[in-house]
């Protein structure tokens, strides 16, 4: 199977996907410090994550789930002649 | 099958999920949508192209 153009761009999104996490677990860090992050992220005691870092978690999220329907579809484009 | 269709798609797509991420998180609204509707357009030109492969 050749590395088709749709399938560099696929590999280019997985890996824009993979680092999402970063900025919004950095703003965890920087708000509830890197101990309280590395314990029960549910613990009603840390402060709560800025506003916008739950967004970023929930655009993180959808962009998984769209990466679900878009990935295999760019594969079986690349596997058929 | 690679065609210029299933290549534009998916730089749109590519560009579409970036400009989602980035307009989620800074909370500007519509513009997330239209993202999130390019990028299901961009898979669905690519679907239409591998179901009507003959």
């Amino acid at each position: 199977m050749t590395l088709t153009p749709e399938l560099h761009i696929l590999a280019l999104v997985a890996t824009a996907t993979v680092l999402m996490w970063i900025p919004y677990m950095l703003a965890r860090i920087l708000t509830r410090g890197a101990g309280r992050t590395l314990a029960d992220p549910a613990d009603p005691a840390s402060a709560p994550d800025p506003a916008w870092a739950g967004r970023a978690r929930r655009a993180h999220a959808n962009a998984v789930e769209n990466l679900a329907v878009f990935a295999p579809l760019v594969v079986i484009a690349a596997m058929i002649a | 099958m690679s065609t210029p269709a299933t290549i534009f798609a998916s730089k749109l797509y590519l560009g579409a999920r970036l400009v989602h991420y980035v307009a989620y998180a800074a909370g500007i609204p519509v513009v997330r949508t239209l993202a999130f509707v390019v990028g299901v357009g961009a898979s669905l030109v690519i679907a239409a192209a591998v179901l009507g492969h003959a």
